[in-house]
């Protein structure tokens, strides 16, 4: 018998990663997994995940392991007061500063793993690097095709203009 | 990875799923800088996304949630409110109206929807039938209610801007603050919010309102969790307690008065608090209290004399008397119950005494297991020896003591821990000592004396801490000769206590560190 507080998962390209079961607890998908297997030493297969996302999930879950379960119930402003006052630590910043596509994977990787906390990070860091750009910086940043015709791009500019008519 | 088809579908748009990308765009506007509340810059975020491509727009305008923050002001068309409610779809809004006197003629946009209104926030000058036409309908989703009409201080006060019109068309409100209105708790209106969790009321007084009146209110509130009132309670003298009546608080977590005294005092004397409750007070003193010449405050003008009242008073196990400020020292109360309630007061340093409060301290406090006691006067005042004395006698469970700041006091202290009155041992569970003081050759010589006689009386061996405050000793600055002579005494005389302390430990606060 190995390790019963350790267990491997192994990535969509064969990659295996041996970890602590309270590390990847962190996510709901996991953790109904692993209360479902019981004490085995089977390996658990992530196949929608390649190693280096998985890398970088197992970092997130390892450096959050020790915060405090949010225990807060909800509120009368609900979801709406968890997002106005999600703050993105130093270090999540810097967990994020990847190339865009590994930025992206890593969020839908958290989102089918169910770990809440790091979509909520991703989508606040993608949130915040769309704050305050044009359409076009958007559409830079982001390798965006404008495919509105000239026609729609009229009526969308004709349409908003009440926005700014005081 | 996932096939594309999972993902957005739209080769023009973000590799992440539609729920995802969904996400980010409620971050986005969520997170919009709410001092720019008044340019509506969440719902310039939503327009903006959607000029980006068509995928966007088409996901940005089937998103109800991301339309649900509406601000009314002079940036508010009429065109664009229409625009927000249509979008939204019967989504609940969250509303501030930061009004101005031109605003009534958008109000018709508003008004079709305010069935599903969630929160109301009116945060400036509001045209009071602005409100009344609100309020004529229904709010069944109102959860949340804030009212600031401070741009209304000096203006003739009506029955119309008194808060009771809001609770008849909103049943579900859980939330309620309002600032500079009329509260009329005898009237059936604020009875009528039976829901409420969460109550402040700020500069909010009826002179006409009895206590007895609050207290009906208070009991049919079962639900509050949250309370704050400051400046809205009737003022009550000493002498009109009337007939004995306990209203209990069974979900109050947290409960802030900022009132009178003797308002605190009767009110705290009718309700019957949990002991986990937070428990914040700020007495502020009458009008005319302020231009008189009043007796010193006491803890007993402020607290309830029944323990059933304020359970922590029987249970508090860390009392922490605070009054450090560097420019406004307010003398702070912190005590901590062993059921995880907690008593705050903020006093008034022109109110009271340092004598009165320690006098105050084992009067109200003699029947807790206080274990940790700390005490932190950064100005000069003298407490002798019997008030020492009287805090040991009374709280003999102490094991942890600190003693910080200037001035005499903490001589006087470990005097009365070195006597041994009719050979009883003050406080023989002591374990921890800190002190911190400007006359360190007196006190270290007061603190060798007192750990001699302790260890001769057999009692356990002391942890202490020395630190010399050299901010504004007589001695002069850290560094400069006097001090350093003063130190190596100490060190000569702390490195003598090896039969007595565990670690004895001296710092000296902006100097080399001398442990």
């Amino acid at each position: 018998m190995g390790d019963s507080n350790r267990l491997t998962l192994v990535a969509s390209d064969g990659g295996k990663f041996v970890v602590d079961k309270e590390v990847v607890q962190m996510s709901v998908l996991l953790k109904n997994m692993i209360e479902d297997l019981g004490e085995t030493d089977e390996s658990i297969p992530i196949p929608n995940v390649t190693s280096p996302v998985l890398t970088k999930v197992i970092e997130f879950c390892e450096n959050h392991r020790t915060d405090a379960a949010r225990t807060d119930g909800p509120n009368v402003d609900g979801d709406d007061a968890r997002m106005r006052t999600a703050v993105v630590s130093d270090w999540d910043r810097q967990f994020f500063d990847v190339d865009q596509d590994l930025m992206f994977e890593i969020i839908v990787a958290a989102n089918y793993l169910d770990i809440k906390s790091l979509v909520d990070v991703g989508c606040k860091v993608v949130a915040d690097m769309i704050k305050g750009k044009s359409p076009q910086e958007i559409r830079d940043l982001f390798d965006i095709v404008n495919d509105f015709s000239p026609e729609e791009e009229a009526a969308l500019r004709k349409e908003n203009e009440w926005a700014n008519d005081r | 990875m996932f096939h594309k088809s999972y993902l957005s579908g739209r080769i023009n748009s973000l590799p992440i799923p539609v729920e995802l990308l969904t996400e980010v765009f409620k971050h986005l506007v969520a997170s919009e800088d709410p001092s720019l509340l008044a340019q509506q810059p969440s719902l310039l975020a939503c327009i903006g996304l959607t000029r980006v491509c068509r995928y966007w727009r088409d996901l940005v305008r089937d998103c109800p949630p991301l339309w649900t923050y509406i601000v009314v002001s002079s940036y508010t068309t009429t065109s664009l409110l229409r625009h927000c409610m249509h979008h939204s779809l019967n989504a609940p809004q969250d509303v501030t109206m930061a009004i101005l006197p031109d605003v009534p003629t958008r109000l018709p946009a508003l008004e079709d929807n305010v069935g599903r209104i969630r929160t109301l926030q009116v945060c400036s000058a509001f045209h009071e039938d602005t409100l009344r036409r609100l309020f004529d309908k229904e709010m069944p989703m109102m959860l949340r209610l804030d009212i600031d009409a401070f741009q209304h201080l000096g203006s003739p006060i009506s029955d119309l801007r008194s808060v009771d019109f809001v609770a008849p068309p909103c049943p579900s409100l859980r939330s309620l603050s309002v600032m500079f209105m009329h509260v009329y708790w005898r009237k059936s209106g604020l009875r009528a919010l039976s829901s409420l969790k969460e109550l402040s009321l700020d500069d909010c007084i009826d002179k006409s309102t009895l206590i007895t009146d609050v207290l009906d209110v208070l009991a049919a509130y079962s639900l509050l969790e949250d309370v704050e009132l400051r400046n809205s309670l009737p003022l009550i003298k000493l002498g009109t307690l009337g007939q004995q009546r306990l209203v209990p608080m069974k979900n109050l977590v947290r409960l802030r008065l900022f009132e009178a005294p003797e308002t605190i005092f009767h009110l705290l004397s009718h309700l019957q608090l949990r002991e986990e409750a937070d428990v914040f007070l700020g007495p502020m003193p009458t009008w005319e209290e302020s231009r008189h010449d009043t007796p010193a405050l006491r803890l007993r003008r402020l607290l309830p004399h029944d323990t059933t009242c304020l359970p922590i008073l029987r249970g508090a196990v860390w009392i922490n008397i605070n009054s450090n400020g560097t420019y406004w020292r307010q003398v702070q109360i912190n005590v901590l119950g062993q059921a995880g309630g907690s008593l705050a007061m903020s006093l008034d340093p022109f109110d009271v005494t340092q004598e009165s409060i320690l006098a105050d301290i084992v009067d109200v406090f003699a029947q807790s297991p206080v274990t940790r006691f700390r005490y932190h006067v950064n100005m000069k005042c003298h407490v002798f020896e019997e008030v020492w004395r009287a805090i040991f006698s009374t709280l003999p469970l102490i094991e942890h003591l600190r003693l910080f700041g200037c001035g005499s006091y903490t001589t006087h202290a470990l005097q009365v821990l070195s006597d041994t009155p009719e050979q009883l041992l003050l406080l023989p569970s002591l374990r921890t000592l800190g002190l911190a003081c400007d006359w360190p050759r007196e006190t270290a010589e007061a603190l060798l004396g007192c750990l001699r006689s302790r260890a001769a009386q057999g009692a356990p061996k002391l942890s202490a801490q020395f630190r010399v405050e050299t901010r504004r000793t007589r001695l002069g600055r850290a560094g400069d000769g006097p001090v350093d002579k003063a130190l190596r005494e100490l060190k000569q005389i702390m490195t003598c206590q090896e039969l007595y302390t565990d670690v004895p430990v001296v710092y000296v606060r902006n100097g080399p560190e001398s442990a």
